[in-house]
Formats: C-alpha cells, sequence, structure tokens
C-alpha cells in the first residue's frame, strides 16, 4: 500500500533524532502502526530504536501488543448457527428460481 | 459502479462466487453480527440480510478480489441503516458528536502507562471480551476490524467509508478506552502500580 504510513514521519529529521533526543510524539504515532504491521521500514528502524531506549514507550508497546494478542484469541469464538448457512442458500434458492 | 464496470456472470457463476468466494466468511461475519447486537437472533438476521444483498449485487463483485472486505462494508452499512433501528441495542453514541471528538486535540492526549503486560496476560478472555463489548459501537467496531479480523488500515477505510486518518484516530481512541476498562478491571482485581 503507497500510503499505508504516517504522513507526520519526518524522514528528514529521523536520523539525527534517532541517534540522539528521540521524538516522542512521533514514536507515539508510530507506535500503532508498527503494532498493525502499516509502519514502512524505515519507521519500525526509527520506532525501534526508540523502544529499546525508552522504558514507558518499551511498556507501552508490549502492553498494547498482549492486548492486542488477547482480543484475537478471545473474542472470535461465537458459533455460527448450524443452520444459518443452510437458511440463507435456501432462501437465495427461492429468490433465484 | 457504472454499467460497464458491472460483470456479466451466469447463475452459475454466481452460485459459484458465492459458495467458493462468500460463504467461507460466514464464521467472521457471524462473530461481527453478534458483537454489533449482542443478540443471537439478531445476529442471525443480519448476517442473512448481508448474504442476501451480497447475492443481490453479485454483479457489483469483482471475481478474486476481497470478498471478506466486502462483505463486512455491506454487513456495516445494513446495520447502520437498517438493524441498528429496529435492533434491541439502542445507538448509544451520536455520529457527529464521536467525529468532533475525533478530530479534538483530545485524541492524541492520553497515554496509558499504570497498565502492565503480565496484569494483562492473566486476564482471561472474558474480561478482554466484556470490555470490548462495552466500548460504544464505532469504537468496537474498529478493533474488532484491525485487531480480530486483521483488515489493514485502507480496508478500514473502505469499509466504514472514513478516510485512514480518521481510521487511526479512531482506533488510537479505542485503544486507549479498551485500557481504561481493562486498567479499572485489574485494579479491582486487587493490581496495584
Amino acid at each position: 500500500m503507497e500510503s499505508n504510513s504516517t504522513d507526520s514521519f519526518d524522514k528528514s529529521g529521523s536520523d539525527k533524532n534517532a541517534s540522539s533526543q528521540p521524538d516522542h510524539s512521533k514514536c507515539l504515532k508510530l507506535l500503532h502502526l508498527v503494532l498493525d504491521d502499516e509502519a514502512t521500514p524505515e519507521e519500525k528502524e526509527y520506532f525501534e530504536k526508540h523502544v529499546c531506549n525508552c522504558m514507558p514507550y518499551y511498556e507501552i508497546y508490549h502492553v498494547d501488543k498482549a492486548i492486542k494478542t488477547l482480543v484475537k484469541k478471545s473474542c472470535c469464538g461465537e458459533n455460527v448457527p448450524q443452520d444459518l448457512a443452510a437458511e440463507i442458500k435456501a432462501k437465495l434458492f427461492q429468490r433465484a428460481d | 459502479m457504472s454499467d460497464s464496470q458491472r460483470q456479466n456472470y451466469t447463475q452459475k457463476e454466481k452460485e459459484l462466487i458465492f459458495d467458493k468466494e462468500f460463504m467461507p466468511f460466514i464464521g467472521p461475519m457471524y462473530n461481527f453480527a453478534f458483537r454489533l447486537t449482542f443478540d443471537e437472533d439478531d445476529a442471525k438476521d443480519l448476517v442473512q440480510d448481508t448474504y442476501l444483498k451480497a447475492f443481490r449485487f453479485i454483479t457489483s463483485f469483482e471475481r478474486g478480489t476481497n470478498a471478506k472486505a466486502w462483505l463486512f462494508r455491506i454487513m456495516k452499512n445494513s446495520f447502520i441503516n437498517d438493524f441498528r433501528k429496529k435492533s434491541k441495542q439502542p445507538a448509544k453514541v451520536d455520529y457527529q458528536e464521536v467525529e468532533t471528538f475525533y478530530n479534538s486535540d483530545d485524541v492524541d492526549r492520553s497515554i496509558t502507562t499504570d497498565l502492565r503486560v503480565e496484569m494483562v496476560q492473566d486476564m482471561i478472555g472474558d474480561e478482554i471480551s466484556n470490555a470490548l463489548n462495552s466500548l460504544d459501537v464505532d469504537f468496537r467496531t474498529v478493533i474488532i476490524l484491525c485487531d480480530l479480523e486483521g483488515f489493514k488500515y485502507d480496508e478500514m477505510a473502505k469499509i466504514l467509508d472514513i478516510p485512514i486518518g480518521t481510521v487511526r484516530s479512531r482506533l488510537h481512541r479505542a485503544r486507549n478506552l479498551l485500557k481504561e476498562k481493562l486498567r479499572d478491571y485489574a485494579k479491582s482485581m486487587g493490581y496495584k502500580n
């Protein structure tokens, strides 16, 4: 996807920031992009460099990641009623006739 | 879609597309419907309604493209336009108010740091599920689409008819609200920061 990343990510400032003081607000914006696998490789690299050196962001990222994993694991188990597919097809078949 | 973009399918082709490309998603569709309506009968009706519409408008669907996103979009529209009105679950959120809020500076305000990984990992599925269900439908929906169903931001934007920037801010806000619910739960279980 061509524009999946943040337009707020400033490539020109990224090298400078990565080597010295990272931009916290930029990292916050990148956090979900990285979490959702929507960040570009440059954004991911910048974020990972920052997260390694910043305990609060390290914790936030891993909490968000744990929640995302648990949501996926816990919230998709609704059992489809056994007759639902057959009912839909029966209605469609009648309509198609 | 203009007439020239509509597909010319025979009845047999339509049935094949329906069986091979649409029906495999009945599980995620039912789960989404249930988490929108919180009622088994309503969820069943919503899924049926969605599939009947999908078949009716099947000439707008190009074979081999993203059937799952197409079906989710139909379901979302059905829920908002038809179903929400008669659903046992009344709409709690005024759309205009929500969008105004999304566009405010508050969106990036909160960083919840008092929830820790081990607290989250100790939670059982019911806590997560209840916390998700307690969110207003617009926030719940973005988390379902992204975290449960794995849709990308551009796909969510199409399903929800909103810009990608709004998808991101809504998701950000939804996750913070979810964390607030989980933090409250963790506190009630005796966790301390």
